[in-house]
């Protein structure tokens, strides 16, 4: 320590009675225990003793330092004659320097290297007893502080923040209490972000932890409370328990609770950040939730939801669910009180799905259904047999599911999958749906009534299905369908008998098929009227590249129709390239896609055998457009 | 010859003795990672992503011979195979990039470099030695901005992830990942801006 030759040290007594004062002023201490070099140092005291206790009362004392800018402070020392002592102190200091206390923070070998600037005062009662307890309270007004250091994963800009609080230690206990409350500035703690004077928080929070001998922080903290608001994001967060292992891994055993969480400003602050870059990013919510969760060592062991008129959307097409309500239980090693929930309505893309409840168990990693659901979809509805889910959370989650769909209106449900609206109706049995290594799979087939036909779905599969490329896996069995609806349907011009027809390895993206091998025909065994007619024929041509309108022409153009024998036509898609063909080939090279029969015989030849998928499918589109001319 | 340097993966894996009595029973078809296809292939998804933001004209290659972490052993085993098996069959083959997933994937990337490209331009954001992006540098963003450059870089991981397996799938050989994400580390590296920030092996950023 160094006294600055320049300092002026006065001490003076003044006997009035047995009472002396003494007045200690110093100009410059600067050395290596104090953070700062202090000046203008003022120490003075009254002098008092008796028998058994000497004193230093009415003391005032006053110091400057860059950091803390002027600090007073008055305080009342006595000493016994046995060496115990007791204190009663109070600091003032209102012009604390944030900039210059960080710099001194850099200096110190910590492992932050953080910036600060802004102001600060602080306001310090301390007493300690003749017993050696402590007491003190304190006032702490952070202005416009930020922070930052250099990893960014921590920040703080333009901070408004009041601490205030007290701290006792007896007998190597301490006792920490604070009150924090900030309603100006922004705060970043990786990856959360958090707009104060948007939505102020308010915390208080209990500390009690034993402090050993010579160490400077304690190694657990025997109980904490926090208990926060934050105005307009929840009502109350509150966390109760303990922390062991501060100073290696820290853990947490106790109750963590949330009440009355407003979903919409919830989310994007505190769930999005955690959400990014996956399926759910774009998670948005409305309405209020109550949550406690039980931990044991940072473990969950039990937890409770509580989902109050709640609305959810997320995802691309976006699955969106309205008016979910009902409590949800859950424990890690014992089967929980039953769960129930249910919702007024739900939407996928644009495929509504109505009201529904269910009722289920959760325990551990499991999951399963006491009650089935009916969810009416379109007119029909997709009724639940049973639903299990096994090792959530883990690469071996394990799906298990069963429905039975009542016939679903099947022009509806392709308008909202925005598909060409074919009519009929869908329904079957799916017996069971199974998650397993990320892969969805049906059991089973899915059959669709359609057209006076069938069309079965086999081996339906989403690989990867919580992955980034979403695809369906589909191989699909046309039979017996009636072309006269179909072409109807597709405003295609008119084809009456039965096609069947194999789609194989179907691959679709984005719900769009980008591969497969198809091939559709008039089914061998078909005794049904053969008839294509004149717009028929004449879309078939110019799909093909080939003239339009040259039935009308000439001795042609007096038959509505033609007989065929057979039609057919297959494409194998690959990389936006379907490579087409017919029923057979034809003489030059060409392939039949209509093969007439009687006369007057008309056949349909195609040339083209690499076509371009994407402007096959606006050709077709077109022709759904135009009305055509129809000869009649 | 380029041939023997060139890293190799057999098909039918791993263990020396079932490669060997593969060999002895001359059914082994090697397929050869084909390092300057799949540099090419790179190049021109990276050109489409980074549509005018980068040179026309490609940087030199760095020597990409070596730069795949394939055994020694392995190679030798499948230069043995390239000498048993007749030319044809040990052809290399050429790298498909043309599936639907690979273009959603890079067509997803180059609507997402509009956004990107500031950060890159600033040193936010840089090049990884692996094949990715991360954020180098946050102190000159706003911290209302940093997490949603967080999600713009954890999306462009989310694709740049999926791009490399799709390639690998697209072209039937799910074990050429890794091979392909290193050939698109480099090739990201060599066609970056000037300015932009990269890591090298060590990860040591470096200005460009």
């Amino acid at each position: 320590m160094k006294w600055a030759t320049a300092c002026c040290a006065l001490l003076y007594c003044s006997a009035a009675g047995a009472v002396a004062s003494i007045e200690l002023r110093v100009g410059h201490i600067e050395g290596a225990a104090l953070p700062a070099p202090l000046s203008d140092v003022q120490v003075s005291c009254d002098l008092g003793s008796d028998a058994k206790v000497a004193s230093c009362s009415e003391g005032r004392a006053a110091a400057t330092s860059r950091l803390s800018g002027p600090v007073t402070g008055n305080f009342d020392l006595h000493v016994a004659r046995d060496a115990s002592w007791w204190i009663a102190a109070r600091i003032d200091a209102e012009h604390i320097d944030l900039a210059a206390t960080g710099k001194l923070l850099l200096r110190l070998k910590s492992v932050l290297k953080p910036q600060l600037t802004g102001s600060a005062t602080l306001q310090v009662k301390l007493e300690r007893s003749r017993a050696g307890t402590w007491v003190s309270s304190y006032i702490a007004r952070l202005s416009s502080a930020s922070f930052s250091e250099n990893s960014g994963r921590y920040a703080a800009e333009k901070l408004n923040l009041l601490a205030q609080g007290t701290f006792a230690l007896r007998r190597g206990n301490a006792d920490l209490e604070f009150e924090l409350s900030s309603s100006a500035g922004q705060a970043y703690v990786e990856p959360v972000f958090v707009d104060l004077a948007g939505a102020p928080l308010n915390a208080t929070a209990r500390l009690q932890f034993d402090v050993a001998d010579g160490a400077l922080w304690p190694d657990a903290i025997r109980s904490l409370s926090f208990d926060a608001r934050q105005r307009g994001v929840f009502d109350r967060f509150l966390l109760l328990g303990s922390v062991a292992g501060l100073s290696t891994a820290p853990s947490f055993t106790g109750d963590l609770r949330i009440e009355r969480a407003r979903l919409d400003a919830l989310l994007p602050q505190y769930a999005a950040p955690f959400l990014a870059g996956g399926r759910w990013q774009d998670l948005e919510g409305a309405g209020f939730a109550d949550a406690r969760l039980g931990l044991l060592a940072n473990r969950p062991t039990s937890a409770a939801i509580k989902l109050d008129d709640i609305g959810l959307k997320a995802g691309t097409p976006a699955v969106q669910v309205d008016g979910l309500a009902g409590e949800l239980h859950w424990l890690s090693s014992a089967p929980a009180e039953p769960s129930g929930l249910s919702w007024r309505g739900m939407q996928y893309g644009d495929l509504p799905i109505g009201a529904a409840s269910i009722k289920a168990v959760a325990q551990g990693r499991d999951f399963s259904l006491l009650q089935a659901p009916r969810l009416p979809i379109l007119g029909g509805a997709v009724v639940v047999d049973a639903l299990e889910l096994h090792d959530i959370g883990s690469a071996k989650l394990l799906a298990r599911f069963a429905a039975t769909i009542e016939p679903i209106n099947l022009a509806a449900l392709c308008k909202a999958l925005g598909w060409p609206e074919f009519g009929g109706e869908i329904s079957g049995r799916i017996p069971g749906v199974a998650i397993h290594d990320n892969e969805l799979a049906f059991d089973g087939r899915l059959l669709v009534k359609a057209f006076d036909g069938e069309i079965s779905i086999e081996d339906l599969r989403m690989p990867e299905v919580f992955g980034r490329l979403p695809r369906v896996l589909a191989n699909l069995r046309l039979r017996n369908l009636d072309l006269k609806a179909i072409t109807q349907a597709f405003s295609f011009g008119r084809i009456e008998g039965r096609l069947s027809g194999d789609v194989d390895e179907l691959r679709l993206l984005s719900w769009r098929p980008v591969a497969f091998d198809a091939r559709i025909y008039t089914p061998k065994d078909d005794r049904s009227r053969h008839r294509i007619s004149q717009r028929a024929i004449d879309n078939l041509s110019s799909l093909g590249g080939g003239p339009s309108g040259i039935l009308q022409r000439g001795v042609l153009r007096f038959f509505e129709d033609f007989a065929y024998e057979r039609v057919g036509w297959s494409c194998r898609l690959e990389n936006g390239i379907c490579a087409m063909d017919g029923v057979e080939p034809a003489k030059n090279g060409g392939y039949v896609l209509v093969k007439g029969r009687l006369l007057p015989r008309i056949d349909v030849i195609g040339y083209e055998r690499r076509v371009d998928w994407d402007r096959f499918l606006a050709q077709l589109l077109a022709i759904r457009g135009t009305e055509g001319v129809e000869v009649r | 010859m380029r041939r023997n340097q060139k890293a190799a993966v057999t098909l039918s894996v791993v263990s020396a003795a079932a490669l060997m009595a593969m060999l002895a029973a001359c059914v082994t078809i090697n397929v050869y990672f084909p390092a300057a296809a799949a540099e090419k292939a790179a190049d021109k998804i990276i050109d489409d992503v980074w549509r005018g933001a980068v040179p026309a004209t490609p940087a030199t290659a760095p020597e990409h011979s070596g730069s795949i972490g394939i055994p020694a052993s392995i190679s030798c085993w499948a230069a043995l195979g390239a000498f048993l098996l007749p030319a044809a069959a040990a052809a290399e083959p050429n790298i498909e990039v043309t599936s639907p997933e690979v273009k959603r994937l890079s067509g997803s990337m180059e609507a997402r470099f509009p956004l990107l490209e500031p950060l890159l331009d600033s040193g936010a954001v840089g090049l990884t030695a692996d094949g990715y992006v991360a954020m180098r540098d946050a102190a000159g963003v706003a911290l209302s901005e940093r997490n949603g450059i967080r999600a713009l870089v954890a999306n462009e991981n989310a694709d740049r992830a999926a791009l490399y397996r799709e390639i690998a799938l697209a072209n039937g050989q799910a074990q050429w990942e890794a091979q392909i994400r290193n050939v698109f580390a480099t090739r990201w590296i060599a066609r970056a801006k000037l300015g932009w920030y990269y890591q090298d092996a060590g990860g040591a950023w470096i200005k460009k």
